[in-house]
Parts: structure tokens; sequence; C-alpha cells
């Protein structure tokens, strides 16, 4: 009988047994060997990077598509989006786009939080600095994509700071995350950031040895560290780019001296150069800019078979998803006072006559790739924060204090674009907002930027010189999926 | 052909071996001595010996002295061994020899002063030394052969009556014993009737022992037990290798469900009688979800509620089931509660299949020869269609010639197109485009099986050649399989065996593309043109595809399939399989013994798969693909499987009353799979169908591969006992951890116990029931559950995203979340279980009562979005299964030639979902916008929906009333019971249920002299079915297509048709509702079965041991009540084998 005991509980030895049981898979990588390595971190942290140029991110949803129709930049003859463009907000590709964009940026957050949970384990794993950088980045991924989601499912700060916000979301489980008010989640945000830009103090794009500028620029150096990880400091999150989002939320929650000083700390760096009249209107296309590529201080890295056929679909083949009517560009670009000479008017719009009858269309030449194997000066990026945008905030924030450079900020990025006209004095700060708003509807033309501006200022929308939607929580609060209400466990 | 065996016998008791060759030597003089048989009378004389123990020799020594007699012995007398008490006082000699000798059989004559001693039987002549023999000290010999085969058995066991005498038969079907002349002997061998034989009857004929009929089968194989099955509580179902053959020569499962209506093939409508189209099986209901995609019926894959398939102690995947030598078989076992399959844990909950090959024979070389010619037809009865002029007819009737319907062409141009089509069919183009793809196919199966050896060493080869080519032309799956096996037994107390399987699989696909394409090309098609050539676009239609633009008119080509099948296409799969089992059996003392296994199973399996660049495929591809055409996809998969197992085994009965039977082991088993595969794009030739002549993969993919692992480990223990055969017991318990479970849940623990008594053992029991001569009674109980969930899904892992790097290198995303908590799904079941006999068992009767609960299946739990997925994978939903089967067996007539045996079943299962996940409440949802879009085609199909308290097998769709007669619309019946005629799929809800009342087989066998016949019947009724063909190819068709006959007769035409279809005209979607639902009665003749043994002395005349020629005819008669097209992309097949088994 003995022998039957000991026979058994060798058999049922339990701690042997879990180790052979526990099987690592092979053709996936399971969390805890990624966590293992540097190299793992680094994955991990292009992963979410990878996921975010997506199209159901900003490689396709937040940067080109709802949004920049509800800037009112387009003519329609699709009833679907003239509703999408009236804020039907039943309509049901906006249904569709809206699950999409929840679900994909928490599920981006989720990959940050995975990373985060881990990185702090064992620091010893990793080499110069880039603890740092990696965490930095991780931390300002998370709130990027967190105060997108505010911005997009939550009234702004001016319209209802206590009121519901978003989850804020910083651990992984099934268990849902309470909603927090739009204050609460603009803290967290600003508290992810704060972190992530002391963090990322040592990002090498602060160097002066990191030099921005197109791949067959000699000079530039962007794709010179033997580390691939190290290149393209532009298309992850570096430190100007946690400056940049900090303005932009300090703005949000109209904390304009912390807004001002942010947006100056990328100005004043001058680490982003103007881009060059003679790179705009380059007339090979092959060397041309279509998007002012080094005045991007941050953007996604799209350069995919997908997004490509999907910008050519919506914006340059034969008859685009999206155009606006030569009329309504020329309204916009302010043809008939400051905007004759306006470069983006000059070299983004391709006046093509219809093929469906009515008028001329502009069609839009930002994203416009050449055929293969031409290449382009600069790879396919969907902008996420423009030094352009840096001055309009500065010149937002310091007016109520210091019009004079308010103006100068605002005169400089107008500069930028070929207008030469200069607005020397303005009646108010309405007035001022017009002005800004005028010239950030022109820069951010298929880029979004403008929709959480309306909402962030309270601004009813524009549809043209007559007629505008008059603001409101209709309009400016995307409704939460349903899958969020039915499914939350708390 | 005769082998003999040249070595000296060797016999298991050394006791035995010299009277044995004493008896040889012995009868090598027989022929010289057996001249002097001559009858005389013995004198006066007078003898008085008194002595103990003495041998006969020295006796008649005495009696020599005193009368002066001589002795002559003949036959097999050996006096000096035959030692006896005599004490004899002055009697005649006749008296003294009788008293003497009367102990031995011997006789004695006495001729003139000479007495002969003879033996009292003529020993036979045609088998050499080995009749039983009384020796001198009662050491009794005999030879035990197969009632049926009179093949010798070995290994029987053989026990004095109230003695202590023990002894088994050798290899040559001897044995001996000590017995006393009055003594009864008693021999039993597994699966065979115990038999009680007098020691004198005994005499120079072999012992005969007559197999159990399978019904009662005596012992059931567990994997890891051989139990006494009349001692055991658990239910199993335990049929022969041969039965099954007899009832299905090619595919052994389909054989295995007419013994245990429990046990069900789904029948595969799509893929029909495709020879490579692996089976669904399922085992009293479904214990499992299928998860995520929305379903048909159809496509649920054959993993789905599979049981799990032991083969001599190790698992083996349902592809090894399928491909092996059915001539290999021994016996299959089907447990099914929870007592029978406790001890497999956690692969349990879907019943377990033991497979037990057959091990090799000891004796003479034996060789074993099978050979089967099979002739497969296809079989079309579902199908119905329109010949050419009745199809032109149709057409007109649905108006594809008024321009009423469409804009797409001028009523000039319909007419143009009407009159080519009527001139084709009054010139007499009616092509019959059904039989094109199709042949009547022949395939053989050769196999041999060498055997022989003795008892130390056994020895086994086994070789195969086996085509089995499919009725769709071009199909098929060739195999060759190869073995060798041995047993060792270097001592009587250890056992080692050996067996290795080599097969390799060849499998192809039909180059002739889907058998639905050839159902729906019009009859007035010609195949060939002027030229004789085949024409690729036979047609091309106008059609209004009603989008805005100038894609409202498209035209649309129809293609030759047949042109298809002219190219260099091919899609085949071939593996090889190597499969070596090895075993050590230590008996440490009679009651117990210790057994380890190891198995290794080393599978290699390629498929390639080639479409010529000049396919229909391409046909429509832009200019620019042109460098594109043509594709070659590739794939390798290697598989190695790893089983041990090691178990003590202790088997006692105690003081005659007390068996106990135990089980204690442990088991291991480790599985990868390794996949890898890519597509190479752009050939320029048909010919060059190489993948050398690719010219690049395909563009933007990446190759692919996985690789998954699992493994298990598991300890268990099972016991039963019962005491004087009346009260039994049964428990066991397992604990199974597995790589597949979260990490929190590593190791489960299952059990199961069983209560049985033997009411025909009690003293009462013939007096209370004198009709019955069996009465057992059941009752099990258990725990058992299964793991169908991939390997890594309780893991949390990342994908690679190598096909889209981003700027600052290659990415990693999480994949799901992984849930660390997830476990087994658990089954609990319930069963009882009667066993009646009547008259002497002739008639038996097994009904059978379960209840299983499953708790935990595994399902999708949706989430709020927010926490980064959108569902996670939980144990979460619970289904029941419950049902009774009923088992008959009747031994109708028992003459000396003539015997008839009846068998019949019956099952009944009902599933409920108890309850489900929220991610299956959405599911539904998901489901109606899936039946509605027009792009998934599923509009006319009742698809996979779950609602609690509904069936698994509940059909779901909109009720309807049927047409109305004023305009031939359907009108539909809402939730709330009203009726409209607009469908609303928020209206669907359960319309039926594929459940029949009841299932199952009967059939008979029945041998006359060497004849046997038996058939088999399969019946279903009660269910209901719903018919797809009316939908399909009725309603839903395009008129453009070949349809059902039914749709040119049966629809509605004109106000008060009383029809069964809507308008005729109408071209509009029909949606799945209750009008097609009609109720399912079935009834298949599924094999018949003729066979001839020629006679033993005639096959010995041909230098045979035995000869049998078989016929067996499968799938042969159909009656249903249900008239829809059966395999719509392969066709069923009916089949008539003719073997030859013969034995050298």
């Amino acid at each position: 009988m003995k022998k039957l005991l000991f026979i058994f509980s060798l058999g049922v030895s339990l701690a042997s047994c879990k180790k052979f049981l526990d099987i690592k898979p092979e053709s996936q990588v399971d969390k805890d060997e990624l966590f293992k390595s540097e190299q793992g971190f680094k994955e991990a942290l292009n992963g979410i990077y990878t996921k975010c140029a997506g199209t159901s991110l900003y490689g396709g949803q937040l940067t080109y598509n709802l949004l920049d129709v509800m800037a009112q930049n387009y003519q329609f003859n699709d009833i679907g989006y003239q509703e999408i463009a009236n804020f039907q907000y039943s309509n049901g590709t906006i249904k569709g786009a809206i699950i999409e964009i929840w679900s994909n940026a928490y599920s981006a957050i989720a990959n940050c939080n995975y990373l985060l949970q881990a990185i702090d384990k064992d620091t010893t794993l990793f080499s110069n600095g880039n603890y740092r950088l990696i965490k930095g980045e991780a931390l300002a991924m998370r709130a990027y994509l967190h105060f997108d989601m505010l911005r997009l499912f939550a009234p702004s700060y001016v319209n209802g700071p206590t009121l519901k916000g978003i989850p804020y979301v910083t651990k992984v489980g099934t268990t849902s995350t309470p909603f927090s008010t739009v204050a609460a989640s603009l803290d967290s945000v600003l508290k992810d950031l704060t972190a992530a830009k002391a963090l990322l103090a040592a990002d090498p794009i602060r160097f002066s040895a990191y030099v921005i500028g197109y791949a067959s620029d000699p000079a530039a150096s962007e794709l010179k560290d033997a580390d691939l990880f190290l290149q393209n400091r532009r298309h992850r999150m570096n430190y100007f780019a946690v400056c940049g989002e900090l303005a932009r939320v300090y703005l949000y929650k109209n904390d304009l001296a912390n807004a001002l000083s942010n947006a100056e700390e990328v100005i004043l760096s001058a680490k982003f150069p103007a881009t060059k009249q003679e790179d705009f209107f380059q007339t090979d296309i092959q060397k041309r800019d279509r998007i002012f590529y080094k005045e991007l201080i941050s953007c996604f890295y799209t350069e995919t078979k997908t997004i490509i056929d999907q910008l050519q679909a919506r914006f340059t083949k034969q008859n685009p998803a999206f155009s606006g009517t030569m009329a309504q560009v020329n309204e916009i670009y302010e043809v008939g006072t400051v905007g004759a000479e306006d470069w983006r008017l000059k070299q983004w719009f391709l006046n093509t006559a219809s093929t469906t009858g009515g008028p001329d269309r502009g069609v839009l030449q930002k994203y416009y790739r050449n055929a293969a194997p031409l290449t382009n000066i600069h790879p396919l990026v969907a902008p996420a924060i423009r030094l352009t945008e840096m001055y309009y905030i500065a010149a937002e924030a310091s007016f109520d204090k210091d019009q004079p450079r308010a103006l100068k900020y605002f005169n400089t990025a107008r500069a930028m674009r070929g207008i030469g006209n200069t607005v020397s004095s303005v009646a108010g700060k309405p007035d001022f907002i017009e002005l800004l708003l005028k010239e950030a509807r022109k820069e951010f033309y298929g880029e979004s930027q403008l929709f959480y501006m309306y909402k962030r200022l309270n601004h009813a929308v524009t549809i043209n010189a007559t007629s505008s939607k008059p603001a409101s929580n209709a309009i400016f609060v995307f409704p939460l999926p349903d899958d969020e209400n039915a499914y939350r466990n708390n | 052909m005769k082998f003999k065996f040249h070595c000296p016998p060797s016999l298991p008791a050394t006791k035995a071996r010299k009277p044995l060759c004493l008896l040889m030597k012995a009868w090598m003089l027989l022929p010289l001595i057996f001249l002097l048989h001559l009858p005389v009378y013995a004198m006066g004389q007078h003898v008085t010996i008194n002595r103990q123990n003495a041998s006969l020799e020295s006796i008649f020594a005495d009696i020599k002295k005193q009368t002066g007699f001589t002795f002559f012995y003949k036959g097999n007398v050996n006096p000096a061994e035959l030692k006896t008490d005599v004490d004899i006082k002055n009697a005649t000699l006749e008296d003294a020899l009788q008293t003497c000798l009367k102990k031995f059989r011997l006789n004695f004559t006495i001729v003139n002063k000479t007495i002969v001693i003879t033996a009292t039987d003529k020993p036979s002549l045609s088998e050499p030394a080995i009749n039983a023999m009384i020796q001198a000290d009662s050491t009794i010999l005999g030879r035990i052969v197969d009632s049926l085969t009179k093949e010798l058995m070995i290994a029987v066991s053989v026990y004095v009556k109230n003695s202590t005498e023990r002894a088994l038969s050798n290899d040559k079907g001897q044995f001996s014993i000590k017995a006393k002349d009055g003594d009864v002997l008693v021999l039993s061998s597994v699966g065979y009737n115990t038999k009680e034989v007098p020691v004198s009857a005994i005499r120079n004929r072999p012992i005969l022992l007559s197999p159990k009929s399978s019904a009662l089968n005596d012992v059931v194989v567990t994997g890891y037990q051989v139990i006494k099955k009349d001692n055991y509580t658990g239910n199993a179902i335990v049929v022969k290798g041969e039965d099954l053959k007899r009832l299905n020569p090619q595919n052994m499962l389909k054989g295995l469900a007419s013994f245990d209506p429990s046990f069900r093939i789904g029948e595969n409508n799509l893929l029909g009688s495709d020879p490579n189209a692996m089976p669904k099986i399922n085992i009293r209901g479904t214990t499992a979800m299928p998860n995520g995609e929305i379903l048909d019926r159809n496509n649920l894959s054959s993993s789905y509620n599979l049981p799990v398939f032991i083969m001599d102690g190790f698992e083996v995947p349902l592809q090894k089931v399928v491909d092996m030598d059915i001539n290999r078989i021994a016996s299959v076992t089907i447990l099914k509660d929870a007592a029978a399959t406790a001890v497999y844990g956690s692969r349990a909950a879907n019943g377990v299949i033991v497979i037990t090959t057959k091990a090799p024979v000891p004796g003479k070389l034996r060789l074993t020869y099978n050979a089967e010619m099979k002739a497969t037809a296809p079989d079309l009865t579902g199908y119905s269609v329109l010949n050419a002029a009745d199809k032109l007819a149709y057409e007109k009737m649905a108006g594809l010639y008024t321009t009423g319907n469409s804009s797409a062409n001028t009523q000039e141009e319909l007419d143009a197109q009407y009159y080519s089509k009527y001139k084709n069919v009054v010139s007499g183009v009616n092509t019959y485009w059904l039989a094109q793809p199709l042949r009547n196919a022949y395939s053989q199966k050769h196999s041999v099986y060498v055997e022989g050896g003795d008892s130390t060493f056994r020895y086994g080869v086994d070789l195969r050649y086996q085509t089995d080519p499919g009725v769709m032309k071009n199909s098929g799956r060739d195999r060759y399989s190869g073995g060798m096996s041995f047993t060792y037994n270097p001592n009587r107390k250890l056992v080692l065996k050996n067996d290795l399987t080599v097969t390799q699989v060849n499998a192809r696909n039909s180059n002739y593309g889907s058998f639905t394409d050839y159902v729906l090309m019009n009859p007035y098609y010609p195949i060939y043109g002027a030229d004789g050539k085949l024409i690729r676009e036979i047609s091309n239609w106008r059609v209004d595809t009603h989008q805005p633009g100038e894609d409202q008119y498209k035209n649309v080509p129809v293609l030759n399939p047949l042109y298809e099948a002219s190219l260099g296409n091919f899609d085949k799969t071939a593996y090889t399989e190597l499969i070596d089992a090895f075993s050590a059996d230590w008996r440490i003392t009679p009651a117990l013994r210790v057994i380890g296994l190891m198995s290794l199973n080393s599978t290699r399996t390629t498929s390639d798969r080639f479409i010529s660049p000049f396919s229909n495929q391409f046909y429509l591809d832009p200019p620019e693909e042109a460098m594109n055409k043509g594709s070659y996809d590739y794939a390798a998969t290697r598989s190695l499987n790893l089983d041990g197992n090691i178990r003590m085994v202790y088997n006692k009965l105690i003081h005659g009353d007390h068996s106990v039977n135990a089980v204690l082991g442990a088991n291991v088993t480790a599985a990868t799979t390794d996949f890898k595969g890519f597509q190479a794009r752009g050939f320029t030739n048909d010919k060059f169908s190489s993948i050398a002549f690719a010219r690049t993969y395909t563009p933007n993919a990446a190759p692919k591969g996985s690789v998954e692992e699992r493994r298990l480990i598991g300890s268990f223990f099972s016991g039963s006992y019962s005491y004087k055969n009346r009260y039994l017991f049964d428990a066991a318990v397992r604990l199974d951890g597995s790589s597949a479970f979260g990490a929190n849940k590593r190791f489960a623990p299952f059990w199961s116990g069983g209560i049985g008594w033997n009411v025909h053992n009690e003293d009462f029991f013939k007096s209370t029931f004198p009709a019955l001569s069996r009465l057992k009674l059941a009752a099990t109980s258990g725990v058992t559950g299964s793991v169908d969930f991939p390997p890594f899904l309780a893991r949390t892992t990342y994908a690679y995203q190598t096909s889209n790097w981003y700027s600052t290198g290659i990415g990693a995303v999480v994949n799901t979340y992984g849930n660390d908590n997830l476990q087994w799904q658990k089954t609990t079941n319930y069963e009882a279980r009667a066993e009646i006999g009547l008259l002497q068992d002739r008639i038996v009767l097994t009904p059978v009562y379960y209840y299983k609960l499953t708790k935990g299946l595994l399902t999708d739990i949706n989430i709020a979005p927010s926490t980064g997925f959108s569902t996670y994978k939980e144990n979460l939903g619970d289904m029941a299964n419950k049902g009774y089967e009923l088992y008959l067996t009747v031994n109708a007539l028992r003459k000396e030639h003539l015997n008839i045996n009846l068998t019949g079943n019956l099952a009944h299962n009902t599933n409920t979902i108890v309850r489900i996940s929220n991610a299956l409440k959405a599911y539904n949802e998901n489901v109606n916008k899936y039946q509605l879009d027009p792009d998934k085609k599923a509009q006319g199909t009742p698809l996979l929906r779950f609602k609690e308290g509904q069936s698994y097998n509940t059909i779901y769709g909109v009720k309807s009333h049927g047409i109305d007669p004023q305009n031939g619309r359907e009108i539909y019946e809402t939730l709330d019971g009203k009726l409209t005629y607009d469908y609303d799929v928020q209206n669907t809800q359960p319309i039926g249920d594929y459940t029949p009342k009841a299932e199952g087989f009967f059939g008979s066998n029945i041998t006359w002299k060497q004849w046997m016949v038996s058939f088999s019947f399969h019946y279903k009724f009660g269910g209901d079915m719903y018919n797809q063909t009316l939908v399909d190819r009725i309603e839903n068709a395009d008129p453009r297509f070949n349809v059902d006959s039914r749709a040119m007769t049966m629809r509605w035409q004109q106000p008060g048709d009383q029809a069964l279809y809507k308008n005729v005209m109408d071209l509009t979607t029909t949606y799945a509702s209750s009008r097609f639902i009609q109720k399912e009665n079935l009834l298949e003749l599924q094999s018949l079965y003729f066979s001839y043994d020629l006679a033993q002395s005639v096959a010995r005349s041909i230098g045979l041991q035995s000869l049998r020629g078989a016929v067996t005819m499968n799938d042969i008669l159909r009656l249903t009540s249900v008239k829809q097209e059966r395999g719509i992309d392969y066709p069923f097949a009916r089949s008539l084998t003719c073997s030859i088994l013969a034995t050298f």
C-alpha cells in the first residue's frame, strides 16, 4: 500500500507538473515572454503606434473622415455623408465609426497599460535611457488617446467640467473603469503628460545633433541613428510632441499660462524649420513637400497599401468621395480678401471638372502619393501636431495679456503660408478667435483638428459665409457606443 | 502453402512436458502396432497382489510371475509411469487386470498367453499428439479450439472445480492439469462462454469454446483496464472488428454507428460521399457552443463535439481512425457514461472510443490475405432538374424574355436571346450536366497479415494497399500502410510489446470543382462548340444590378465548368504517419501488475493546390493583373504527439466472494503541431505547374505559420468491487492538468461512482422471476470535462505586425485578453440502466436513461470596449442533454446449421440550452443582420441562433401561413400572432427542431451452414427538416440557371392556385420561413452482407486454413419523407464491395 501511495503522490506532484504545463506559444508571443527583453518593450511600443496609425484611428477615422466632414469642408451628393455633415449621430456609418474609434482607442490604451504594467518590474533590462524613453512615450500615448476620446465623447470643459467625462483606464482587466468627470479626466491626462515630459527630458530630438529634414537632405539626421528605434522621432511621441499636447490640453482646460509656456517651448526651440516655398512648389513631383513635413511636431506613419488606397479613394481618384466645390474652397481660403496667394490653395487643390455634373471640384492633393516607381520626398503620414497649431495656441493664450505678442504669432503663422497681409490690431478677443478659426480651417483641411477647436470654444460650426450650425452638446458630443452602455460591469 | 514449425514445442508447465513428449513418441509407433488388434478370452488364472503406489509395470511383472502370461502394449501406454494402489486377493486374471486398469483408460485383451494392453480410444489420425489422455498421475492433457473458427485458443484459463489446480493453455491450445477421474474442468477465456467439462468427457476430441455473442461480450476494455462486463456498472458498447467490417468494410465509423444509436455521424450534406471529408461525430448530444462566427449548420467543423479516440492505450486523432485498416481492429468500445469515462477526465465529456488492434497469435506462421474490390456509383436520387425544353419554358414563364422585369435589354434583344436558345433546344441540345463530373469508381484493397511465434516471442507483420476513388472524377484517397508488432515474454512475469505502423495517405480533390456548378448549368447549353472544342464562355447574360450610374448593367458570363476541369488544376494532400507504441507489462504477483506504455505519433502533411492561369477564377481579372494569374498554395504541417502512461492494476478474487479490480496510474501527453504555408502567384502556362515556375509570391501577403502546443498530465484511480457477483461498486477519480487551462486553474478534478446489482445472481431470483434469466440494474454518476478550445486561449499573446512595419521597427500588438481563470467545461452525468435477459439470454433488452448537464461552456463574454477588449473567453453557459437508449438482441433461432440473430436499437436525445452568455444573445442580433445581407447569400438559410430554453437543434425562421392563393405571396406571422405579407427578420422564432423522436438501427444476422447474411437498417422519425432545396432551388433559384423541376410545376401562377411555392414571376428573395419545414421520416438500408466460408476440409485440401468470400452493399436504399438535393458540393454514393479473406 505504501508503494501505491508513493506512486500516486509522484503522479500528482503538482509543482513540477505546473512547469510542464506552462507552455509558451511559439507562433504568437506570450506577454510575459515579450516583456523579458528591451527589444520586446520596443516592439510593444511600436505596436501601439502601428495600432494608432491604423485606419480605425489616426490613419483613418480620426484624421480624414468624420470629423473633417463635420468641419463642413466638402460638398456631398451622397445622403449618408450629408447626414454626417449634419451631425446626425443616428446615421449607420457614424454609429459604426464611433464603435470603431472607441474600441480601437481603448484597445491601444490597453496596449499602453500592458507595457506600463511590465516596465517597472526590471529596469535593468534597458540601456541608454531607453527605459525613460519607452515609459515616457507609453504614458504620453495613453494620455493622447484618452484626451481625444474626451474631446469626442464628453462635453467640452467650458460647457461642463463636472459633467460625465470618460473612463481613464490605467490597468488591464475585464472590469470596466468608472467614468470620471471632464475635469478629472483632464487632470489624469495632464498627470500622464507631465510624467511623460519629465521622462522624455533626454529625448534625442532635443539635442542639436538631431536635425529635422527630408530623408534626401544630407544635413538631416532623422534617419541617421544606427538604431532604427531611435530614428524618426517625430513619428512617435517625442519631447516636443508632449509639450505640444500639453499646450493643447491646458488650452482645452482654459489654463492659458501653461498652454502658452508649452507652446512657446516648442516654438522657441526652433527645432522645426518652416517649409521653404521651393519645396512646397517643387515642380518635380518626387521632391514636392505636400504636407509641410518639417513642421510636423508629431505624426503617425501611415505608409501602408490599405491607407494609400483609402486616401486615393477618398481624395485623389477620378471621382473622390470627399471633395469641396471650387467655390467652397475659394471661400474657405478667402480668395477675395487675404488668400489669393495662399500656398495651400495653390498647391493642395486641383481644380477638376465634376464627372457627375455640377460645379468644378477642388480635389485635395495633401495626401497624394506618386505612382510607383516614383518616390515621394516624405513618407505618408497622418499629422498629429503641427508647428502652426503651436502658433495658434500661443496667439490665443497670450492675447488677453499681450495682444502684440499674440498678433505676432498669428502673423508669423500666416506668413509661413504665403499670406502677406498682416493684422496689426483686433477689436477684441471674439474677433481674434474668428481670425484664428478661419486660419485653422485652412491649415487643418483634411486633418480633423477644426472640430475640436469649435468644440473647445463652444463656437458655432461655420458652414459657409452665410450659414452655421449653432454650438451645442448635441452636435459636439459623440454618443457612446451601445456596447459600452450595455456591457459595463460596474 | 503450408508452413511447419520445427522447434520443439514449449509448454508453460514443465510438469506436463514429459508425458507429452512420450505421447508423441508413442504416436510414431502407432502404425506398427495398430494391426495387432484381435479379440480373445482370458483363461481361469488367479492372482494376488498387494502394493501401494506401484507402477503398472511392476504390477504386471507380478502378474507375469504368478500367471506366466506376458504383456504386450499397444498405443500410448507407458506402464512404468502409471502408478496405482492394488489390493487383490485371489482374483481371476480378468478381474485383477480390470481392477488394475480401471483407473486408467486402458483395455486389455488376452491372446493365448499374451495380455495386450491397449489405450481405450484410438487416437485421432488427423492431429498429432494432442489428444486428451489420462496419464499415470492423473495429469489431464487437452486441446482447446474456438467453436466457430476452429482456431487454437491460447491462454485459456483452466481449473479443476473445487480444487486449487489451475493451468493455462499454451500456444498450441494445449493444457495439462492434474485432476481426478470424477473432476470437472472449468475453462474460461475473455470473450467466450465459460465451459465446464467432466474429465471423463475429455476424450480425444478437442474442447470447443464458443464465443459470446457481441451483445453479451464478457469484458470491457476501458483503455486502462479490462473489466468483466458483468461486474461493471459503466455503460460500454463493445463491438468486434469483424462485426464492424461486416457492416461497412470501408468505413469503420459508419459501421460503429449501427451498434449504438447515440453515436451519431452527422450527414454532411455539402460534402456527401467525398472520400476526403472527415465525419462529424457526436455522442449523446451537443455539449459545446460554436464560438464567434455566424454559422450555418453545415459549416461546423468535424472537431466540434468530437469524442476522444484511444487506440491501444493512447490518444489518436480522428484522421487516424478514418484511415486505419479495418482488418487490424480487434474490437471497438464506446464508453459513454461517467463511470466508464471518468478515467479520461478532462477529455471525456464527449465520450471515449477505445480501439484495440489485433495482437499476433502464436503458432505456426500464418498468413492472412484480404482482398476487396469496391464499386461505387453516385446517388442522384435527390436531384431532379429540368430538361432543355422545360428549362426554356420555365425561363419564359419566369419572365426572362419580357422587358417588364428588366431594363437591361430591349424586347428585340430578348426575343433574339430566346430564339437562339430555342434553336439549341430544337436542334436537340439537352446536356445532362449532372453526369459530366461523375463516374462509377472502382477501388481495391489488399492486405496481408503474417503472424506467428511461440509463447515467448510472437510477431505480426501487416501490409496494406487501398485505393478509394470517389465518384467525382479524379477525386480519391489512397492509403498504404505497413506495420510490425511483436510481443516478447522473457519470463512469465514480464511481457514486452512493440507496435510500429507507418501509413501513407494520398488524397486528391476533384479538379472538376463543386458539383453544384454542374447542377446549375442549363441543359440547352452545349459543352463543345461546332469545332469540337470545349467552349469556355458558354453564354452571357446582361443583368440589371439596380445600382446607380455606369454600374447598372453588367455582363455576367456563364463559364463552362468542364473547361476548368480540362486545365492542369490540382488539389492534393498527402501525409506520412509513423506510430510506435511500446509497452511493458510486469506481473509482480498474480494479482498485481504494473503496465507502462509509451507512444510516439509523428505525422507530416503536405498540401499542394495549383490553379491554372487559364482558370475561370481569373477570367474577370483586370488586364494589369495578367502577370499574377495562376496560383499555387503550398502548406506543410508537422505534428508530433507523445503519450506515456503508467498504471498499476490490481485484480483479485478474495475468499471467492470479494472481487476487486483497481487501477492507479498517471499519464502524460504532449502534442505539437507546426504549420507553415504560402501562396505563389503568376504562372505562365497551364502545363508548368511546378511551383518553380511561379513569378512571385502573392502581392502584399505574408507566409503563414503557426505552432500549437498542448500538454496534459493526469493521474487517476479507478476501482471496482463486487460482492459475490451480486453487488457492484465502481469509483474513479482523476486529476488533470492541461496547458490549455488558465494559469490560475491548472488542475481539474473529475470523479465518478457507480452501483450495480446483479439480481440474477441472487438465490431468490430463479424462483421469483422464472421467465427471466438475467436482470442487472446499474446507476452511475460523475463529472467529466472537455477542453474544446485552442491551446493558447488562456494566455495574453502578442501578434507581430509582420506585414505592416512601423517606421521605427516592427510592432507587436495584444491579440486577446488572456483569461487566467479559464478552465474546462464540466459535464455532470447521471445514468440508470437495466439489463434484462429472457429465455436463457436468448432475448436481451437493455434500457438506458441518462441526463448530462454541461456547465461552464466556454463562450465569449461581451465587455465594455473601454476595457480595451470587446469580448473575452469565460466559462459561462449551461447545456443539458437527456435521453434514453434501448438495445435489443434476440437469438431467434439456434439450430445446428441455422442461427438467426436479430438486433435493434433506439435512442432519443433532448438538448436544452439552459444558460447562455450576453455575447451569444448579442450574436443573435448579428445573425439577424447577416440573414438580411444579400452578399452573404444566407437569406433562405435557417442560421444557428441560441435561446435559453430552446434546443441546440432548434430551427429558427419566421412563421409562415403558406402562399396566399389570391396573389401568390407568402403570409407571415409576427411574434404577436398577426398576419402580414412583409418579411421582418425580427419575427424570427423557433419554427422546428431537428431532434427526431427516435433514431436507431435494426438488423439481423443469419448463418446457415457456411453461409451468412446480415443487414442493417437505419431509421429516424419525428424530427423536422428544413428543406433547403425548396428555398435555394425553387424560389431563390436564379431562373437564368437550372432549377429543381418543382420550380416549374408547383409555383403559384394565377389567382386561386393552391400552390406551395410563391408566384413564378416573383423574383424577390425568399427568406427562411416555416413553409420549408418538413417532417423527416427516414429508413435506409445501410448495409447488406453475404458471405460464404469454404468448408474447412475443402479449404485444407487446397492448402488453406480457411477461405471466405463476402459481398457488402452500402447505402443501397433510402426512403425519406423529405425530397431534397443531397450532396451539394459532392454527391452521395452507393457502394458494393466484394472481398476474399484467406488464411494460409
